[in-house]
């Protein structure tokens, strides 16, 4: 008896000094399923900066784009390092919601959810006020003629999509989507006049609205946001309740990510979390609101969100 | 004026030994990191990049702009040496320096390359320093329907590269087309052709693709096609290897005009460096003297080439400098590197943080420079990668294709996979089919199905998107011009031959 | 190329059966497209448009190739097939022994095996070979070599 309590309580031990030790070694791959520039790059991009700036973590993170496929392509790329504690990768709410649209291989079973640190929202947006004062400019141009009007966002089957299919089955017109392949391409045909409007995480189209190259018609978030969208009505203000979405930012390694390392980097992005640096120059100045989920808890919140979208992918019929 | 004063305190910062040295170390590094295939500028940058930490940013950015253009540089080493051309635009090169270093001028063909990529390269980087904001809003024109008959363009002119046999030639470039299509489509967001591997929904990579069709069907090749000893061709020595001054002169037209193009498609959104290349290396074939032989080992082939590259990878800066676009690719691999001034990509920067853009495109001048003078160091002992005999050069290409393809993706997938390619082209040039063709439809075709999708969305089924704005006009008349031009070409010579008979 | 009154090389089968490959991978692609994939969804071109059109036009020609009389000399030899027999066996090894062991063994093997250079020159190329892939991909670049036999086992 005493010697099975010895030596359950050295395994024990064992287990929980190599949970200590371990340490990343190499380069750590920072995997984003979508192309430089959107919102999970800059996010990837400013969780390595924050890591790197305080001394969190002193491997080599590289941040690696897999775009495509809404998401899936990331996600299977991440799949195919089963085991390797070396692979981060953003996990967002619409990577997830692809998976579910596209009946995809690489589900939310098939990662390791490692934290959450902030949730964000999507606006809608405009070449400029010229174009379309507010929304109920958009929606007038709509009614005068069906599918005149664009509406450009990234991927099919996505979040861009879903909220955009919320939005246009709550109006009496119709209304016309665009998937672009990144935030990157869909800004550069929105400045180019190339689609009426597009929708956009705030924190990839705030310095095109502070510079007046962009104009904000109204925001799917609950509540009002920060500068410089905070004259921004949402759209519940504008007499559409229910068009909201929260979207939570995220992080997950690979299936079967060992348990020590799942723990070292839950660590590392709670020590990033409460960084000034992190606070400051991304949550605050990307207008997103800050929230901290350990491994355990995203990896239910998430499951839960994931029936809310498939039960809403249903409803809006994207899928059967 | 205002420019070159800004251009001055650009300067005022950035030049000193010090940063010189750091861009000299960094072109070399990067020159080595280019050479390798499989391996480019993303793997260089984020090597270098922990390195940089300690460094004041002026010279990291410095550092990390010179291996930039040292990859640039390098690229077109293993394209000319081993012809296994290390990324998407150095299969032109590849094209032409590759059957010069067959005929003993490999060592002119590298440094022509190095000559041109300068010079192309400096075009971009002054167009982007006179006209960078005006440049932007000239890609912003474009939009899916103009990308869209742009890309349609380069596929229409890959028709000279058809060779002797015309079905031939179509059937491979379908074929490259139809295996660029495997995978989850962007526009479409669900599997094609993927028989149910994990390791196809990506698509079939690039590298290992062009790494077997290339550099691993060569070999095959080699095996009997193989000089005997002693009477191949004579590697020309090195003194004659470099460019004289009439030979350089002979390079500037070729050059400044290919940077020209590359730059002016190097902004458009997603276009690339590739397109950039291909349709500098198509003008040149159309309007240079040269342009019959090209292919065949030309050196203004391998100048137009590499002078396109260089300038459209200066020419992606202007949108993300000017507008805060990232152009795919390239420009955002230094993205990562530059997030250390602070940076934050917008139409603001200009007016906001005057001093990292100029710093940043002052260093690209150095960067370039520097990139330069280490290539010119270096390809003396590069050619002596020439004398190697074949003998010997056969397993060691076949290594080095072993360990580009694993590299890219380390996915040992990818190694069958270029060893399956490297076969089925053998197969397939044994019986007529050209292979280049293949390979550029392959890089073309995701973003041409994308754009036209994307088009349709647009103008809600509307085909006449195609033709409703001045540049889309202008593009699709091109196009019909030049299928209505090969069209009547092929009619005449067909009926030249019957009269002969 | 031939003069018109040469006498015409019989078709070679060789080149026949490259084209009719070429053909039945155009006509799959074309298949899918249009039975699976959609051709035209929405208003405009569905998933299955390129594989269609473009897999149809590859399939066509093929078949109108394949129906001409033209000749072709086909340049296939046994003897290129060696470098593929010896690669498989090479990458086949990585998976026991690790990248770099194999492909030096490669290298060893071939130059003495198959060019017949002498053991010296041999040992120095394949030597020369793995010390620099160490040193390049190891120890600079680190990039993670594939798992095996070997590692796993030590």
């Amino acid at each position: 008896m005493q010697v099975r309590m010895i030596l359950a309580a050295a395994v024990a031990m064992g287990i929980g000094a190599q949970a200590q030790a371990w340490e990343p070694e190499g380069t750590v791959e920072f995997v984003v399923p979508y192309s430089a520039g959107g919102g999970s790059d800059v996010n990837a991009r400013m969780l390595a900066e924050t890591w790197r700036a305080n001394d969190i973590v002193d491997a080599n993170v590289v941040v690696l784009n897999k775009p495509g496929g809404s998401g899936a392509v990331g996600n299977t790329y991440a799949f195919s390092k089963t085991g390797n504690p070396n692979t981060l990768m953003t996990f967002i709410a619409g990577q997830m919601m692809s998976t579910i649209s596209n009946d995809a291989a690489v589900k939310l079973e098939n990662v390791t959810p490692l934290a959450t640190l902030s949730v964000d929202t999507l606006v809608l947006v405009t070449r400029s006020a010229d174009d379309f004062a507010d929304f109920d400019a958009l929606v007038a141009a709509a009614s005068a003629e069906p599918n005149s009007i664009t509406i450009g966002g990234v991927s099919r089957g996505s979040e861009d999509h879903l909220v955009f299919t919320m939005l246009s089955d709550s109006l009496d017109a119709e209304l016309q989507y665009v998937p672009f392949d990144g935030g990157g391409d869909a800004l550069s045909a929105l400045l180019g006049g190339h689609v009426d409007a597009a929708i956009f995480n705030p924190s990839e189209i705030g310095q095109q609205v502070a510079a007046g190259r962009a104009h904000p018609l109204g925001a799917f978030s609950e509540e009002r946001l920060s500068e410089p969208f905070d004259s921004t009505a949402t759209f519940a203000e504008l007499g559409y309740p229910g068009v909201a979405i929260s979207l939570f930012r995220g992080y997950a390694g690979p299936p079967e990510m060992p348990a020590e390392a799942v723990a070292y980097w839950e660590e590392k992005l709670k020590a990033a979390y409460d960084t000034e640096m992190w606070q400051q120059d991304y949550i605050q100045d990307k207008g997103l609101v800050a929230r901290f989920m350990g491994a355990e808890e995203s990896a239910e919140f998430y499951a839960a969100e994931a029936e809310k979208y498939e039960r809403l992918l249903k409803a809006a019929g994207f899928i059967d | 004026m205002e420019t070159l004063l800004a251009l001055q305190s650009g300067f005022a910062t950035s030049l000193s030994l010090g940063n010189l040295g750091a861009a000299l170390t960094g072109a070399a590094l990067g020159i080595v990191v280019g050479a390798i295939p499989g391996l480019g500028s993303v793997t260089g940058i984020a090597l270098l990049l922990p390195l940089t930490f300690g460094m004041d940013p002026t010279t990291a950015v410095i550092l990390l702009a010179a291996l930039y253009y040292g990859c640039m540089f390098g690229g077109a080493y293993s394209a000319i040496l081993l012809n296994i051309p290390g990324d998407a635009p150095a299969v032109m090169t590849a094209l032409d320096g590759y059957p010069m270093a067959k005929r003993g001028e490999g060592g002119k063909a590298l440094f022509s390359a190095n000559i041109a990529s300068f010079i192309g390269g400096t075009t971009g980087i002054v167009a982007l320093s006179f006209m960078g904001p005006l440049l932007a809003e000239i890609g912003l024109m474009f939009g899916p329907p103009e990308t869209a008959a742009l890309i349609l363009l380069a596929l229409c002119s890959i028709g000279w590269m058809l060779g002797d046999n015309i079905a031939k030639g179509l059937m491979a470039t379908m074929l490259g087309i139809l295996l660029a299509v495997v995978g989850i489509g962007s526009t479409f967001g669900h599997a094609r052709f993927t028989l149910g591997s994990m390791h196809l929904l990506n698509g079939v990579s690039f590298i290992p693709l062009v790494i077997g069709m290339f550099g691993f069907c060569q070999l095959l090749e080699m095996m009997t096609d193989r000089p005997k000893p002693g009477e191949g061709p004579k590697q020309i020595p090195l003194r004659a290897a470099i460019p004289s001054r009439r030979e350089t002169l002979r390079l500037l037209p070729v050059s400044l005009r290919s940077g020209l193009i590359g730059t002016l498609v190097g902004i458009l959104p997603g276009a690339g460096a590739t397109t950039g290349a291909f349709l500098s290396y198509m003008v040149q074939r159309k309007i240079g003297r040269n342009g019959a032989e090209m292919g065949k080992g030309a050196v203004e082939g391998v100048a137009a080439s590499e002078a396109g590259n260089n300038g459209a990878a200066a020419g992606s800066f202007a949108p993300l400098l000017s507008l805060g676009i990232p152009g795919s690719g390239t420009s955002a691999v230094l993205l990562g590197g530059l997030m250390m001034w602070g940076l934050q990509p917008g139409p603001l920067l200009f007016a906001t943080r005057p001093d990292f853009v100029w710093g940043l495109v002052s260093s690209m001048y150095i960067g370039t420079v520097m990139a330069v003078i280490a290539a010119m160091l270096i390809i003396p002992f590069l050619m002596q990668i020439l004398r190697i005999p074949i003998s010997v050069l056969i397993p060691v290409i076949g290594t080095v294709c072993v360990f580009g393809a694993y590299s890219v993706n380390g996915s040992m997938f990818d190694v069958w996979l270029m060893l399956g390619f490297g076969v089925a082209a053998y197969y397939l040039k044994a019986a007529d089919f050209p292979i280049a063709p293949l390979i550029l439809a392959f890089v073309l075709t995701p973003r041409l199905e994308s754009s036209i999708r994307r088009s349709f969305d647009i103008s809600n089924g509307d085909p006449w998107i195609f033709v409703s704005s001045p540049i889309s006009v202008t593009l699709v008349s091109v196009i019909c011009a030049l299928i209505l031009m090969s069209v009547v070409g092929a009619g005449v010579s067909w009926m030249r031959k019957r009269a002969a008979q | 190329m031939l003069s018109p009154d040469a006498p015409r090389p019989p078709r070679s089968l060789f080149a026949s059966a490259v084209t009719f490959a070429v053909f039945c991978f155009g006509a799959v692609f074309c298949g899918f497209g249009l039975f699976s994939y959609g051709f035209w969804m929405e208003g405009g071109p569905g998933a299955g448009f390129f594989p269609t059109v473009f897999g149809g036009g590859t399939a066509l020609l093929a078949a109108l190739d394949l129906a001409r009389p033209a000749p072709v000399a086909a340049r296939v030899r046994l003897k290129n097939h060696a470098p593929v027999i010896a690669m498989v066996a090479a990458i086949a090894l990585i998976s026991v022994i690790g990248m770099v062991p194999a492909m030096t063994l490669f290298v060893l093997l071939w130059l003495r095996l198959v060019e017949r250079a002498p053991w010296r020159r041999s040992i120095l190329v394949a030597a020369a070979t793995g010390l620099s892939t160490t040193l390049l991909f190891d120890v600079w670049l680190r990039v993670a070599f594939p798992e095996n036999l070997l590692s796993t086992l030590f």
